[in-house]
């Protein structure tokens, strides 16, 4: 009983510390606050059921950015065939433009680079986010995406490069 | 574009600062917190509903193994006093059986002489001794089962150490020899090896088991009798 106490706490405390930060990495890769909160739910939930498998190898920020990533993919892959038969039904609608309200609140130059990122490479996305956004080191984003360092030096300098052919494509000249 | 400075650092910047409403802040909290609860709760339940079973699957362990070695044990203490090792076409009981009737015995062997000992070594070959003499008994899979007579044997100096099919051989070719272990001269047509220590000898009359003890004995077994073997 005292070890399940011990386990809770702990979890309560990463969430404490960590919530923001797991949201809107969740966020920024779906689009979609209610999704977002659900799997960042479920990655605290997680947490707590594989506590026992979590080494200090790594540390627990970089852990949980794992498991919102892994629990992110499982649920675009589950999600996938919906997307096709939504495309089907109204092909007209763009399912990728849906802007959560805080980004909206933003203002326009935000709105403008995140309708982009959405739409460049998954790999490219992540490790802008990560890099970019969240100001993640090269070693912990290598450790988040079990990449080599350099992996992530190259792919976040392509991921750039296709950043900017999409913000041009959609119209968006930077001063 | 440099990696280090690019032109959208402003934005990424302002995007890093999005965060939850504290009103889902604290909604998923506490959903986290009872959705915890609830599997610990579960986690106890089944600790608790399996924790009385242990001891009754340690007990079913245990007897499990008990009966496994006392199953091995006994197999394998029958299999000692029957003194045949293991032979898989054939049993003891199946041997004595066969021999028990006096008349089988005496046809089989020459007279009714009780088998005092049976012994297996190997190949399919058993060794029995009556009250009146020794012989080897061979089964095959044909379920043929050919008798043969102990007649005498023969001392050959290091043949305990190193035999082999061209040395027996070699041995038979003298005539002499011939005449004193097996009765007559006639010429060996064959020899071959039924295991290490037994050969088969055919010669133009007779056949022969040639068993090598560790003594440089070899021990001679004359070809009496096969009688058909039905289970």
């Amino acid at each position: 009983m005292g070890e399940n106490a011990n386990t809770k706490q702990i979890i309560t405390d990463w969430y404490t510390q960590y919530n923001d930060e797991i949201y809107r990495f969740v966020l920024m890769l779906t689009g979609n606050h209610e999704q977002a909160k659900d799997l960042t739910h479920d990655t605290f939930i997680k947490a707590f059921i594989n506590l026992g498998s979590f080494q200090n190898q790594t540390s627990a920020k970089n852990w949980l950015y794992q498991i919102s990533r892994n629990l992110t993919i499982d649920y675009f892959r589950k999600r996938n065939p919906v997307n096709v038969l939504m495309k089907a039904i109204n092909p007209n609608h763009n399912w990728q433009e849906n802007i959560p309200e805080s980004i909206l609140l933003l203002g326009e130059k935000e709105q403008q680079l995140y309708k982009s990122l959405r739409k460049i490479k998954r790999s490219y996305r992540e490790v802008i986010i990560l890099r970019k956004i969240k100001e993640l080191s090269i070693k912990e984003t290598a450790e988040i995406l079990n990449w080599s360092e350099s992996k992530v030096k190259v792919t976040l300098f392509r991921g750039l490069h296709a950043l900017k052919r999409q913000m041009i494509k959609e119209g968006y000249e930077h001063e | 574009m440099n990696n280090k400075h690019s032109e959208y650092d402003e934005i990424f910047k302002s995007l890093n600062t999005i965060s939850l409403r504290d009103m889902d802040r604290d909604e998923m909290k506490s959903k986290i917190s009872s959705d915890i609860e609830s599997i610990s709760h579960n986690k106890q339940k089944n600790i608790k509903l399996w924790k009385p079973m242990i001891p009754a699957i340690h007990t079913l362990l245990l007897l499990f193994v008990f009966i496994a070695v006392g199953y091995f044990f006994i197999t394998n203490q029958q299999s000692d006093s029957a003194g045949q090792g293991n032979n898989p076409e054939f049993e003891m009981t199946d041997l004595n059986s066969i021999f028990k009737d006096p008349a089988v015995r005496e046809a089989v062997f020459g007279d009714d002489a009780e088998i005092l000992k049976s012994k297996y070594i190997g190949a399919g070959i058993y060794h029995m001794t009556s009250t009146s003499n020794s012989f080897l008994v061979t089964f095959n899979t044909d379920k043929i089962i050919e008798v043969f007579t102990y007649i005498k044997y023969i001392r050959q100096k290091g043949i305990s150490d190193h035999n082999d099919k061209e040395t027996i051989k070699s041995i038979f070719e003298d005539s002499s020899v011939r005449l004193e272990a097996l009765g007559s001269m006639s010429t060996i047509k064959n020899i071959h090896a039924v295991n290490n220590s037994i050969y088969k000898m055919e010669t133009a009359e007779h056949n022969f088991l040639i068993q090598i003890d560790d003594d440089d004995l070899l021990h001679i077994y004359k070809f009496k009798e096969s009688v058909q073997w039905h289970k």
